[in-house]
Order: C-alpha cells, then structure tokens, then sequence
C-alpha cells in the first residue's frame, strides 16, 4: 500500500472524527475515551475496571456506530458455556429429511464484543474467549473459523464484588493491550448525563469511518517513526519493572512479584504511536511513552503480599519507575 | 532539511543555553570568590595580610576568569541542544527528525517536513527561560560587600598590616630604582665589561630573591646589607693587581717566564709563541702538573673575590682531571688573561657603577626604616595623645587616687612628637586645674623599664608644670666592635621626659651590616676567656663563678 502524503493525512482526520463523534456522545470520560480509541486503531484488547453504570456498554455500543463496526455484548455468567461465546453446531436439517451440521456463530464473531464482567465465567469459558482473542480465530468441532477484521473484545470487571467471580489469571491478564480504570463522573458530567439520557430527545450517531479504514489505520499507525532514545526509554520503562533487574528502582524490588512481559513493552510503543496520530505528530515523544506505559502496564506488574498490605497499586509502582528512568541516558 | 538547517536553526538557542551555564557558572565563581575573600579580610584581621584589597580584587578576577574558562567545556554539545529544544515543546521532533535524516520514506519526509514547519514557528529562544536562583547572586553580592567594608574597619593588626603594606611598596620601588640604576650603567660607561655588568645583575637578582622572602623590615634591611656586601666585595677586587701577581708566579718558573715576559710587555705576537711553546711543554705530564700548581699558587696569593683567582682555580681543576688538551689549555689561559685585562680597563667605571648602585641601596635602606619609622610614631603620637590625655583627667581625679602611670610604646617623629605634646599639654592642664583644687597625688609613674628612675613627679603634692620636662638622649646602643665587626655605630634616638613617659624609635636594622652578624663560635672562646679573667681578678661568690662557666659550657 502506498501510504502518500494525502493517505497520512486521512488517516489524522479520521482519527480526529472518531474520537470528536464519540466525545460527543459520550459525557466526561475524555481520557476513556482516547484510550480506548487507541487501543482499538493499535489492533488490541481492552479491560474495564470500574463500578457498574460508568457507561461502559454504552461506549462500546458508540464506538461501533460511529466506526461502522458490528458491535455484541456478551453477560458473563457462571453457567456461560465456551459455546455460548464462540457458537456451535447444529444439526440443520432439509425438507428432504436430510440433516446436517450448520455452524451457528456465537456473539464473539462481531468486530466489536463487550465482555461484560468477565471474571463471573468459569475459566474454561474464560479461555475460550481469551484464546479467540489471541488468535483471532475460533475453533469448533476441529474446523477453525476466522473471526472478522477489526476484531477487539473490550472486557469488563467489577472491582469490588470479589465473591462468586473468577479472577483472570496473569497470563490472561498479558492478552489486554490496555487495562483501563473507569472513574466515576464528576457533579457536571453526571449533570449532562442526566439531562442527555432522561429526556426524549433522540441522538443520532454518524458513522464517520468503516472497517477498511480501521484497518488502514491499523497500517499507517506501524509506520509511525520512533527515535532510537525515545524506543530505548520505552524499553528502559518495562525493564525497570523487573524485580530482578539491577536498574529496577527499590519499590519495585520490595513490591512487585512479578514484572511486565514483553508483551508490555509492545504495548507501549504500538499505543504510543497512535497516540502521536491522535496528537497530529509523525514520531513517538517521551510524553506519549510516559502516558501509554500507565494502561499498558498496571495489569502486567503483579506486586506481591507487602505492597497488598500497605495499598501499594501497580500505578504507585509505575509512577515509581517514570520518576526514576531518565528520558536519556 | 538536513542536519546543518536543524543546527542553524537551534543556533540562537545554543547561545542562550550557553549564556545561561556561563551566567550560572559565573555567579558560583563570585559566590566562591566572595566566600574566600570574606574568609581572607576576617584572617586579616587577626593575623597580617598586606594589600588585602588588592587580593580580594585578584580572587574576584580569578575566579571571573576561571569561570569564563570552565564555562567553555559547558558549551552545549548536539545531543544537549536537541534534548533541549525537544523539551521546549517539540515533542521529540527534531531528535526524531534527525534519526531519520538518511531516511528516504515518506513517513520520514512527513516527520520532517513537520519538524521543520515546527521549528519555523517555535520561537524556541522566547520558549526557553534563563532561570538563575536568586539567593544565589545575593549571597554572592553579600559576601562581597562585606568582605570589602571590613577592609575599612581597622582590625587588631592594622598598624602591622600598614607597616607591612609600605614596606613591600619600598621594597618593590627600590628594586626597580636600583634595576634601573645597573641598566643605566652600560650606557652611563662603556667600559664596563659584560662579566661586571652580570655580578651586579646576579646580586641583584639575589636582592630580588631575598626581598620575595623578607617579611619585616628587618629582613628588608638584611636583604639590602647582604647586596651592600656584595657591592663591598666587588669594590675590593682589583684585576691589574692581579694580573701583576699572576705575571710574578708565572716569572719564577722556567717553564712560563716568557709567557710572563709577554704578559709584562704586553706583546701580543710573543703572547701567542710563548702560549704554543708552552702548550708542547705541557705534553710532559711533570710539567703539566707543575703549571697546574703554580695556577693554584697564583690564585691563592691573590686577594679575595678575585675573578681571576677563580677563573685560575677552575683552569687548575680541569686541567687536573685532564678532560682538555694541553692546547686548549694554553688557550683558555690566554682567554682568562685577556677577560682580566679588559675587566681590569673598566675597572674605574664599574667601581663608579658600584658606587651609584650603593648609593640607591643606601637610599633604599632609608627609605625602608624612614616609612616604619613614620608608621610607628604616627600609632605612638596618637597613643601618646589620647593616654597623656587620660593621664591629665586621671591627675584631675588625683586628690583621691595616684594617676595612672602610663606606658608609651613608641613614637619618635617630630611631627608626631608634637602632636603628642599637644594633647599632653591640653592633658597636664586639665589636670593642673584640678590638682589645685584637690590634694594632687602626683604625676604618673614611668612604668616601662627605661624609664624607671625618671619618676620625679611622683611625689606627693608636686604637681607638674604644663610643658616641664626632663630630657636626656639614649645612650649609644650599638657598638660593632663589641661583636668583632666593622660597620657604622647605630644611635637610638628618643627622649626621656620628666614625667616618666619616653618617645624612643627602635634601633631597626642596626646589627646586620657587614661584621654585625657572627657567629658565636668565633667570639665564643674569645668571651669565654675574658669572662674567666675578670672572674679571677674581682670577688665574685663561687657559686656564681659556677653559673657563668656553665652558661659557657652550654653554649659549646
């Protein structure tokens, strides 16, 4: 493909239209919103924490419309099967008697799947979903079927009802590009979004991109040049969350179990160069590192039983290390 | 765009980087200057440190220096200037930018093309702020200010300081008199040849030496006493006389009588055969042995200092260890003799030249004791007055209580003497009226040990007159014969008044002329002697008689 001058171009605009349209659906949650967007345009995957009613099913719900993607939701429950996730067989049988098996697709074929509270399924239905994600592909009875392109799962999780649930393993966990934390909104915000959702007034969402664009995006964000010093802070970054590297400053040697794969650090360059697309810039800046490494990296550093005890979160740690890592070296 | 357009373009941002480091660097260099010249005038004010201003003056300059110089290794280098400007709201750009430069992609022309209309529209100068703490150059200007307004404050030795100051001001611009004077002298008289001209720049370049070292002004005199003695020493030398000797020892040998008669006639061609018949004798090592020792003859019948002496001394020696060839030998004899002879015609003009260099150390010597002099009778005026002043209100207080005695250290000026007198007289007065009203106990008392026995006004009920005084001038002090020198008598000159008090100058310099100083060793036995005699001959308890004869045993 050749990416010219007036393809980059679009690809700005459009970037810039979608995140305009979705913000003017979607009250307060500006930095949600943006997050999610380049967790999208960067081909990954997205964890929801937050309180129920944030307004994550709603985003979802814009955020196909206005990208002109197909959009599901699927409800976590304990008695979720794999197979109420990614579809099954049935037998489909003809006028003349004869029967055969048909596969009926399940809601994660769809290019946008809200996996609403994901840690209430078992791990069994978990990993199905999880290996779908992945992979981008669903296997069922020995025959494997492409999911469509765009594909992204934005999961959610509720960070206080503990009973009941099954937490997402740390090698899951590594399958989200991004975790986000939703906030609640603010006396303004959850103003207008009383006055927008209480009334009759009837919104209409313009679909201001479609899928090929998505994926053209998808392209043009890889081109995205990065400085050998600002990759080398990046790096540098997910290093220092090792406990067991010498450069790790000393919270993350007392804290932290376990640090970010490299997966983390793919994160973090993929997202900072849409970043820098969102921004209107042609290279990846030490800002745009500094704010990508905070959703790529809370669900990748695992801290143990001391930083638990003394409410120590993986963004302490993360603020911890952007102090201590010098931009140059 | 390529790197030389990204360059030009942080140029101005460069130099405001660097005047910013510099203006930093600068304002530690004065805080440092101003802390040690703080440091400096507080230790000069226990302890003398002359020309404190004018150090003070070199550290701030110094340190402005070095700072200028260190500010050089502080020059941006690329990397910096990038990292700087990107900060400045680039965003990475033009780092990026120039990782791409080789970059032929269209994304890499994009993120120029960005960086550069970018870098048009920053005003990157304007972006950057020079901050400077400000408690850093106010401290600065404190410690400064000061440092330089305690310099006015007289402190426990600012008299020394002062006297320290005016000496090394003497001693610099007799140096340079007496520099001038010997470089004068070649013009003044040709005649003097280069070897004279040299001692005397030798002896002053260890005048110079002596002065760098002299930290009072006794060591100032002694500096000049030893040129003095140089001086004297060549004064001495007599070349001809010398020439005559050589020409006497060499006659008496077979071997150089001609030579000699050639050096009598002065005849240049006999000079030069009996030189070569000499050089053939000289193959015989008997006879090269006997000439080595009639050099060491000669050298020794002539008098002290001589050139010749040791130029002959010299000739001997090398011509004993054999590493030069009989012809050459003969050679440098004649070398020897020729230089003697020409020292020996501007032998009357460099004894003039000496005499005018003697002339400017004796000028500088007085210029030296003159200037302590001043200095010390101006504190002792100014003493004399306040404490004769407060000897007049103490005589007032006398119907009760004796006056204090008082204690003058120095002062021998006239004008100083005057001023003294002065506020003595308006003091005696003051206290004369209020002796007649009360039982006067009497004047003070002469308490310094040269004084005791001048104590007349002590006496009950005798009140001193305004302006009576009993004079009576100092014995002399210093007699070089006593220590087996030679040089000029030494004076102390003062007064002793009727009221005890005394105005004295100190005998400055007095023991180190030539002769002044000896060493004990050579007068020890001499003292010794005559301390045994007149132990003898007068009645003397034993037991004291013990006591001088193990002080000398100490001393050996």
């Amino acid at each position: 493909m050749h990416n010219g001058k007036e393809s980059f171009e679009k690809v700005l605009d459009t970037v810039s239209r979608i995140e305009t349209e979705v913000s003017r659906h979607m009250i307060g949650q500006r930095e949600i919103i943006r997050q999610v967007i380049m967790c999208i345009l960067a081909g990954g995957n997205v964890l929801l924490e937050g309180m129920p009613g944030l307004g994550k099913t709603r985003l979802v719900n814009i955020l196909g419309k206005v990208m002109g993607l197909e959009f599901s939701r699927i409800q976590f429950t304990p008695d979720l099967m794999p197979a109420d996730v990614t579809g099954t067989s049935i037998v489909d049988r003809k006028e003349s008697g004869e029967g055969m098996f048909r596969f009926q697709p399940g809601p994660i074929f769809s290019n946008i799947v809200l996996a609403d509270e994901i840690n209430r399924a078992t791990p069994k239905t978990q990993s199905a979903m999880l290996q779908a994600m992945q992979e981008r592909t669903v296997t069922v009875a020995n025959t494997t079927y492409k999911l469509p392109a765009p594909f992204f799962v934005l999961a959610t999780q509720n960070p206080i009802e503990m009973e009941g649930t099954y937490p997402l393993p740390e090698a899951q966990m590594d399958r989200f590009l991004f975790k986000l934390n939703v906030p609640s909104p603010d006396f303004n915000e959850l103003k207008e979004i009383i006055l927008l959702t209480t009334t009759n007034r009837e919104e209409t969402v313009e679909t201001v991109t479609n899928a090929d664009e998505i994926l053209q995006i998808q392209r043009v964000s890889k081109e995205i040049p990065i400085a050998e010093p600002v990759l080398d802070y990046a790096i540098r970054l997910v290093m220092a969350t090792r406990p067991d590297h010498e450069a790790s400053p000393e919270p993350v040697k007392k804290y932290v179990r376990y640090g970010s794969s490299p997966r983390g650090a793919q994160a973090v360059i993929s997202t900072a160069r849409i970043r820098a697309l969102l921004s209107g810039r042609y290279n990846v800046s030490f800002e745009d590192i500094q704010t990508v490494v905070y959703p790529s990296l809370r669900h990748r550093i695992f801290v143990n039983f001391d930083a638990v005890s003394e409410d120590i979160t993986s963004d302490m740690i993360i603020d911890g290390i952007t102090k201590d890592v010098k931009t140059y070296q | 765009m390529d790197k030389k357009y990204i360059l030009k373009a942080l140029r101005p941002l460069k130099i405001k980087i660097y005047l910013h480091k510099a203006i930093k660097i600068l304002l530690s260099a004065l805080l440092v200057s101003g802390f040690i010249s703080l440091i400096l005038v507080i230790v000069s004010r226990f302890a003398v440190i002359p020309f404190v201003r004018h150090k003070m003056f070199m550290i701030t300059v110094t340190g402005f220096f070095m700072a200028l110089f260190v500010s050089l290794y502080f020059i941006p280098s690329r990397k910096q200037l990038i990292m700087t400007a990107d900060s400045l709201g680039l965003k990475e750009r033009v780092i990026t930018a120039w990782y791409l430069i080789d970059d032929d992609s269209e994304i890499a022309a994009l993120q120029r093309q960005d960086t550069k209309r970018v870098l048009e529209n920053t005003k990157l100068t304007a972006a950057y702020k020079m901050s400077i703490e400000k408690s850093l150059y106010i401290l600065a200007i404190c410690f400064i200010t000061t440092a330089f307004l305690l310099t006015f404050i007289p402190g426990r030795v600012f008299n020394e300081t002062r006297i320290r100051e005016s000496l090394i001001q003497q001693m610099k611009e007799h140096e340079k008199l007496i520099e001038e004077e010997i470089n004068s002298q070649k013009q003044k008289s040709p005649d003097i040849s280069d070897e004279q001209l040299s001692q005397l720049k030798e002896a002053l370049e260890k005048l110079k030496e002596e002065f760098k070292k002299s930290e009072s002004e006794e060591d100032a005199l002694k500096a000049l006493a030893q040129m003095e003695n140089l001086i004297e020493k060549l004064k001495v030398q007599d070349p001809l006389n010398d020439l005559k000797t050589l020409e006497s020892i060499l006659s008496d040998s077979p071997l150089t009588k001609d030579l000699a008669e050639a050096l009598k006639n002065d005849h240049e061609e006999a000079l030069q055969e009996a030189l070569e018949q000499l050089a053939e004798e000289l193959e015989n090592e008997e006879k090269a042995k006997e000439f080595t020792e009639m050099l060491n003859q000669a050298a020794m019948n002539m008098s002290d200092n001589s050139m010749l002496a040791d130029a002959l001394l010299n000739l001997a020696s090398t011509a004993g260890s054999e590493s030069i060839s009989r012809n050459e030998l003969a050679q440098r004899l004649m070398e020897i003799v020729q230089q003697t002879e020409e020292n020996a015609s501007g032998q009357q003009d460099f004894k003039k030249a000496l005499a005018d260099v003697s002339e400017a150390l004796e000028k500088a010597r007085r210029s030296i004791t003159a200037v302590v002099q001043r200095i010390a009778s101006n504190n002792a005026g100014k003493k004399t007055g306040q404490s004769e002043g407060n000897n007049g209100s103490n005589q007032g207080k006398g119907g009760q209580q004796p006056g204090s005695g008082r204690k003058i250290q120095k002062g021998a000026g006239s004008e100083n003497r005057s001023e003294s007198q002065g506020g003595s007289q308006s003091g005696n007065e003051s206290g004369s009226n209020q002796q007649s009203a009360g039982a006067g106990a009497g004047a003070g008392e002469g308490t310094t040990s040269i004084d005791m026995g001048y104590n007349e006004g002590d006496l009950p009920g005798r009140g001193r007159a305004p302006g009576e005084r009993k004079e009576e001038e100092y014995k002399k002090i210093y007699v070089p014969e006593r220590l087996g020198g030679e040089g000029d008598e030494t004076n102390l000159p003062g007064r002793k008044l009727d009221s005890g008090s005394s105005t004295y100058s100190e005998a400055d310099g007095a023991p180190v002329k030539k002769g002044a100083m000896v060493p004990y060793r050579e007068v020890l036995s001499k003292y010794r002697e005559e301390a045994v005699q007149t132990m003898e001959r007068q009645d003397i308890p034993i037991g004291m008689k013990e006591l001088v004869k193990s002080y000398f045993s100490t001393l050996d």
